[in-house]
């Protein structure tokens, strides 16, 4: 038994000096855009609560990505870079690396009331391991 | 003794292989038949979900091509989905779901749906990475399904895909690339056919056909709070 487990260990050593490997996550500031495209806080100075009108969030931004129609909701969407993780690998005389792109999902959620004009708006960041419907659900819902 | 028995065994080891490999053959030709569930069929019968039907009949050049005969891995042709729960993005179906053996090589299929507006495509078997592969579920050619409330069966109609094909080592080909698609209700009777094997219950399908769509936004009517 005792041999069994000391040869075990011995063949997790030999293993984990067989195959190696490390990431490096470098933060990087958020200038790449890599989706959609970004709405700044310029862009919605026009907003005024109770008074604009989803015409003129259309005219000024475009056509967003979702539409919800019985919430009265527009999603605006756009990722942007970051960071950077850095990775390689290694087995034994060969090996890999690369670097990808860590991304951020950014959200502008306008919702109208039943009459267009806008009752509230934000701008958030998505988690991404959230299912879009829950994420929205739980920002509609929310008090 | 054993000089004699080690090729009896040897042969013995190598039948067994073969029938296992026979064995794993069949089964993935069927290993996916998929009826609904009786959670699913009670969510139907109280207006809950809706059981889509869907037909696709493929060709490469002039050759009829079974969709959904699994020459590789995957499905000769595959589904994309784009709910609400994805934001729009169009996500591939990993398990495509079959009524019987026949209406599958028919080229049926269907799916159980929340009443909603959804985003459909079509893609051939995987023959890339992963990466690139998903990808591509969200490029064109792409369809709008509007799924009222209240319908139990739906037929969403036919999905005529044509390509271009590779030939394949023991014979037959697979699509490498689609070229043409189109939607039509033709097969509306067949779809009342399979209803009534299947779904005797549920009543005569509606239809509503998919709708070729290419607008950016994505539009969709869920409920506030999330159904099961």
């Amino acid at each position: 038994m005792k041999s069994h487990r000391s040869l075990l260990l011995l063949l997790l050593a030999a293993i984990t000096l067989y195959l190696y490997g490390c990431v490096i996550p470098i933060p990087t500031p958020e200038n790449k855009v890599l989706a959609g495209t970004p709405v700044t806080e310029e862009q919605l100075a026009f907003i005024q609560l109770g008074e604009t009108t989803k015409e003129s969030v259309l005219a000024r931004l475009g056509e967003p990505q979702i539409v919800w129609e019985n919430a009265h909701i527009l999603v605006y969407e756009w990722e942007v870079r970051h960071g950077i993780l850095l990775w390689a690998v290694g087995a034994g005389y060969s090996g890999a690396f690369g670097a990808i792109d860590l991304r951020e999902r950014y959200v502008l959620i306008l919702q109208f009331n039943d009459t267009d004009r806008l009752q509230r708006f934000e701008r958030v960041i998505r988690p991404p391991l959230k299912s879009y419907g829950d994420f929205l659900r739980e920002w509609v819902n929310k008090p | 003794m054993k000089l004699s028995t080690y090729p009896l065994t040897r042969t013995g080891c190598f039948k067994s292989m073969l029938l296992m490999i026979a064995a794993l053959v069949i089964l993935a030709g069927c290993a996916s038949m998929d009826a609904p569930t009786g959670r699913e069929l009670e969510d139907v019968l109280t207006g809950q979900k809706t059981i889509v039907l869907l037909r696709v009949e493929a060709n490469i050049g002039h050759s009829p091509y079974e969709p959904f005969k699994a020459d590789l891995v995957d499905d000769n042709i595959c589904f994309g989905l784009g709910s609400f729960d994805t934001g729009g993005h169009l996500r591939r179906i990993e398990n495509q779901r079959f009524l019987s053996p026949e209406s599958r090589r028919e080229g049926w299929t269907y799916m159980v749906l929340t009443p909603g507006i959804y985003y459909l495509t079509v893609q051939p078997a995987r023959r890339t990475d992963l990466y690139s592969y998903m990808h591509r579920f969200n490029a064109p050619p792409r369809w709008q399904l509007d799924i009222p409330e209240g319908a139990r069966v739906l037929y969403a109609g036919t999905i005529r895909v044509s390509g271009i094909g590779d030939p394949l080592m023991f014979g037959g080909s697979v699509m490498r690339e689609i070229l043409d698609t189109s939607v039509d209700g033709t097969d509306q009777k067949s779809a009342t056919t399979i209803s009534a094997v299947h779904f005797p219950y549920l009543g005569v399908p509606q239809v509503f056909l998919l709708q070729p769509y290419e607008g950016k936004a994505f539009y969709f009517r869920s409920p506030m709070q999330p159904t099961r």
